[in-house]
């Protein structure tokens, strides 16, 4: 008998059969796995994400793949992991459009996969750090509601932070 | 005295100079009866009633008394001007000056004789904040800060008291300010809900109206302390409680007729303190369209404390059960929640107080005061003068109060149904329809201009808020991605981006990156951002920090916040004052570890205040401060080391004396016979002058040191390794470069016998050392992992020039890896 797989279904009931070590990089995941069958896997374990669509749900398990033997530091140097660069890898993954890149981060805060969420969020930062106000709000379908007097009080204030 | 010659007006006239000549010669500063002749007794009269020395003893009147210098300028000289740095503060003798702008032209405020000024300046050594000309002929008495700390050191107590009550007035003055620019740029005064109409009618009418913040909140004679030890309700508080209150309150102005609270409101569960004047409590009734009194409050009273009770037993909506509007001005103070949570934790029986007081009004709300009418009358004349109704109010109004008093009864236990939204119902806010106010008309409100902008605004937003692509919780994750600047810029981006960039957790805040471009003004706009979110602060060579910056720092984090770390290496601007300002107990108290190298002003006398002393019922210094780094501070003497032992011994974890040439074998004397349990790290680099015997105090005292760094400790002799070897048996890292006459062959021996923890040895420049003695250390029973023999040119033979077997040594990192000793390590040797 081949090993039991954990299967995951997306919003849209795709269903994506994955090696137990792949979905358990998922903390959400392993512990459900974890509650729901103390002695271990026996058979197949259907979990459905139903918030996840399909498209982000497997790319989201394409990360989760690619890193299954990738050991993580633990939380405990939070300044020294903020300052490190996106690894490479994760880097070209996320190069996705957008509304995407929201999607899986968004599945990665729900799933409960830290890496792939730091990762996520230092992309967004990345992206955030050369726009300007106009180009943010944009991006992220915000409309000023600032008047101008109180836009001009704010930039008096960022003279020196608009420099750096 | 260069403050006074700072100030000497630049065409001195004759009558200046002669006042300058019978000024009295200085007296030598210990006389201990001085005498005070020549010192007008107004002058002296004055002293003794300046509010920040009104408590003190005579004695010390007289030596301030002695330190005066008496100054005269003509009319229209220049005493101070604004932007200037501080030197001297003065009282007027004769005369009139004027508070001016910087060019002179508009005047703020006029002060004659018997008044002082620039007092702030020299406590606080802040830059003059304002220009002060000489009107007419002008005495002064001078007193330079100089002179002042002078006689200061002869009384701890009073230094203490007077610098906490300057940095009250100061933060007072500053909230102030705050205050009247929010007022000035921003704020818009929009009544909270339409009941509030009465008083935007009664607040046009023609009158003398002091615009805020025009006039000074507090007395400048009242000190805030002073004011809250009166209150019952803090009567019991231990002095340093009541500094920290003191610092926290903020000033509030209102004029008569004004709404301070208004019913149903839950903004925040702030309690209210009134300093002077009388304001009244009104009720509104579920389906009452006007506002009843339930009482009188006057100074010395406080009111918000019923939402703020509700709001500690964690009941979700504290909304105000009442409004409460000022009957004629009244200066406030309030106190934030947060901060009075926090008090009531320590101090329980300020809670029980405050829910009897409020049992108690609950009670007599239930039973209607008999004087109601003739209260409410006056109010409702005032009204009434606006727009001209002759219907008399007050069988409606009786009416009115007994149904209130039915309803306050219960509101204690359960909040208040939430207020009416305006866009649905609309109550009236005419006074027309004061008869019939239990009919709902159908009558479209006044919202005034700025707030129905506001409420637009408002409502767009909220439906944008559920377009934006990722919610608050992954954005304040990215944010903490991001660098200070770019933080700072995207405040611009939205009102509610602005709000989660000003809450999320910023507790690093480190200026490092951008150290030269780091001037007072910078600092202050970041301060003005950051707030009192960081507990670690690195402004380390930010040199071009002054005192400015760095007590609006100290004061805006400091206060509010908790600051555990500061390192300020080569901040050499800042003056000692301002460093010792961290003393401050409800700064200092958080202070754990603390970095002044090369700050060039640090003096002994900043250390010991640091460090702080016992004093019977009183905090003095930093007491938590347990790391401390003082290279480079070159003025520090054996004084700072015997303070240590006296006052830190136990506490200390890590020193660091990095070329402080000036400490020596004796400093070390007064650490013998006090234990340093905890001392873990210890440098001692550059401390070139060190003898055998500085290290044998510290084997007697620091048992437990792990690091220890001698670096250029060319005056030990082996007997300092040997002593070491044996009397801190828990030595993982020693560094011991550059002490060629410490190290040998038979050094190292004694190393390779002894300690048992040893990882790291430094051996670098020491050219006594030869192959033996490595080869004792690599098979000793130091389970060493990194050793370094650079510059040892003798470590590659025996004694007696044999040739020993050579290392393998990586061209590119001149390091080679051996294995060996009894715990078979891999061991590092950098060559």
């Amino acid at each position: 008998m081949s090993t039991p797989k954990v299967i995951i279904i997306s919003s849209d009931d795709e269903k994506f059969p994955v090696e137990q070590k792949v979905a358990e990089k998922s903390i959400l995941i392993k512990n459900m796995i974890n509650d729901l069958n103390p002695d271990g896997l026996e058979e197949d374990f259907e979990i459905p994400t139903p918030n996840v669509r399909s498209n982000v749900l497997s790319k989201v398990l394409e990360w989760c793949e690619h890193h299954k033997n990738t050991v993580f530091a633990d939380d405990e140097d939070e300044d020294v992991k903020k300052s490190l660069p996106v690894e490479e890898w994760d880097k070209n993954f996320l190069k996705v459009d957008q509304e995407m890149l929201y999607e899986i981060i968004l599945a990665a805060n729900y799933l409960n996969i830290k890496p792939l969420l730091e990762s996520g969020c230092k992309m967004v930062a990345e992206m955030i750090k050369g726009k300007s106000p106009e180009e943010l709000r944009r991006t992220f379908n915000i409309v000023s509601d600032f008047s101008p007097e109180e836009e001009a009080a704010i930039r008096r204030e960022n003279e020196w932070a608009e420099d750096r | 005295m260069r403050g006074v010659n700072k100030f000497t007006p630049n065409y001195p006239s004759p009558l200046a100079l002669s006042q300058q000549q019978i000024a009295p010669p200085k007296i030598r500063q210990h006389e201990p009866e001085p005498n005070n002749n020549n010192i007008p007794p107004d002058l002296f009269n004055l002293l003794t009633t300046f509010p920040l020395f009104k408590k003190a003893p005579k004695s010390f009147h007289t030596k301030i008394s002695t330190q005066l210098k008496l100054m005269q300028y003509h009319p229209q000289a220049f005493i101070i001007k604004k932007g200037d740095p501080s030197y001297s503060m003065y009282w007027i003798l004769k005369g009139t000056v004027g508070i001016t702008s910087t060019d002179g032209e508009s005047v703020y405020a006029e002060l004659s004789s018997g008044s002082f000024f620039g007092e702030i300046g020299i406590l606080y050594n802040r830059p003059r904040t304002a220009t002060v000309i000489a009107r007419t002929k002008v005495l002064v008495g001078v007193l330079t800060a100089d002179a002042l700390n002078l006689v200061l050191r002869d009384y701890p107590l009073i230094e203490r008291r007077i610098r906490e009550e300057a940095q009250e007035r100061l933060s007072m003055q500053d909230k102030k300010d705050r205050e009247q620019h929010i007022h000035s740029n921003l704020r818009v005064v929009t009544p909270k809900d339409n009941s509030s109409m009465l008083a935007v009618q009664a607040s046009a009418v023609p009158g003398p109206q002091i615009p805020p913040g025009a006039t000074s909140v507090y007395d400048e004679d009242i000190s805030i302390q002073e004011f809250i030890k009166t209150l019952p309700l803090f009567q019991n508080l231990p002095q340093h409680i009541v500094h920290q209150l003191a610092l926290h309150v903020e000033p509030m102005v209102v004029n008569s007729f004004e709404y301070i609270l208004n019913q149903g409101d839950d903004e925040n569960c702030n309690i209210y303190f009134i300093v002077s004047g009388e304001v009244e409590v009104l009720y509104r009734g579920v389906q009452e369209s006007i506002e009843f009194p339930l009482a009188r409050l006057n100074a010395g009273n406080y009111f918000g404390e019923m939402s703020f009770l509700k709001h500690l037993q964690g009941v979700s909506s504290s909304k105000r059960t009442a409004s409460v509007r000022s009957i004629i001005k009244c200066e406030l103070m309030i106190v934030k929640s947060e901060f009075l949570i926090k008090l009531s934790k320590k101090y329980p029986n300020i809670v029980e107080d405050m829910k009897k007081l409020a049992e108690e009004r609950a009670k007599s709300n239930e039973t209607p005061v008999e004087s109601q009418d003739s209260l409410f009358r006056p109010n409702w004349n005032f009204t009434r003068s606006v727009s001209p109704i002759s219907r008399s109010p007050s069988p409606d109004l009786r009416r009115g109060s007994t149904a209130t008093a039915v309803t306050v009864a219960t509101s204690i236990d359960e909040p208040i149904p939430k207020k009416r939204k305006l866009s649905e119902t609309p109550t009236p806010t005419s006074l027309n329809n004061f008869q019939s106010f239990h009919a709902v008309p159908k009558q479209i409100p006044y919202i005034p201009m700025q707030k129905r902008i506001h409420l637009a605004r408002r409502r767009k937003s909220s439906v944008l808020a559920s377009n934006e692509p990722l919610p608050d919780k992954i954005l304040l994750k990215v944010f903490g991605y991001l660098p200070l600047p770019t933080l700072m810029k995207l405040r611009i981006v939205s009102q509610k981006w602005r709000y989660l960039l000003s809450t999320f957790d910023y507790p690093v805040l480190d200026l490092t990156p951008w150290n030269t471009s780091i001037t007072d003004d910078v600092l202050c706009t970041i301060i003005d951002f950051v707030k009192t979110r960081p507990n670690v602060i690195d402004i380390s060579n930010c040199f071009h920090i002054t005192d400015e910056g760095f007590s609006y720092m100290i004061n805006e984090i400091g206060m509010g916040g908790k600051i555990t770390t500061i390192r300020m290496k080569s901040n050499w601007e800042i003056s000692g004052m301002a460093i010792m300002d961290l003393s401050v107990p409800s700064v200092g108290q958080h202070l754990q570890e603390l970095d002044l190298s090369n700050c060039r002003k640090v003096r002994d006398n900043v250390i010991e205040r640091l460090l702080g002393w016992e004093e019977p019922d009183e905090e003095v210094g930093c007491k938590n401060l347990k790391i401390l780094n003082l290279g480079y501070c070159k003025h520090l003497t054996d004084a700072t080391m015997n303070h240590i032992a006296q006052q830190a011994h136990e506490r200390l974890e890590s020193l660091d004396l990095t070329r402080c040439t000036t400490i020596t074998d004796l400093g070390f004397e007064y650490w013998q016979y006090k234990p340093f349990p905890n001392l873990k790290k210890l440098s001692l680099k550059d401390c070139t002058y060190l003898s055998d015997k500085a290290i044998y105090a510290i084997v007697n005292s620091a048992k437990n040191l792990e690091i220890l760094n001698l670096n250029f400790c060319c005056n030990l002799t082996d007997i300092s390794i040997e002593i070491l070897s044996i009397g801190c048996p828990n030595l993982r890292e020693l560094d011991c470069s550059f002490c060629g006459s410490a190290i040998s062959d038979s050094s190292l021996v004694t190393i390779s016998m002894n300690l048992q923890k040893l990882e790291k040895l430094v051996l670098k420049g020491c050219v006594r050392v030869t192959r033996a003695g490595i080869d004792a250390l690599l098979s000793g029973i130091s389970p060493l992992s990194y050793l370094d023999i650079s510059q040892c040119k003798n470590a590659h033979i025996y004694p007696g020039n044999y040739p020993a077997q050579p290392l393998k040594i990586n061209p590119h990192t001149k390091t080679a890896f051996v294995t060996a000793g009894p715990y078979r390590n891999i061991i590092e040797i950098v060559v």
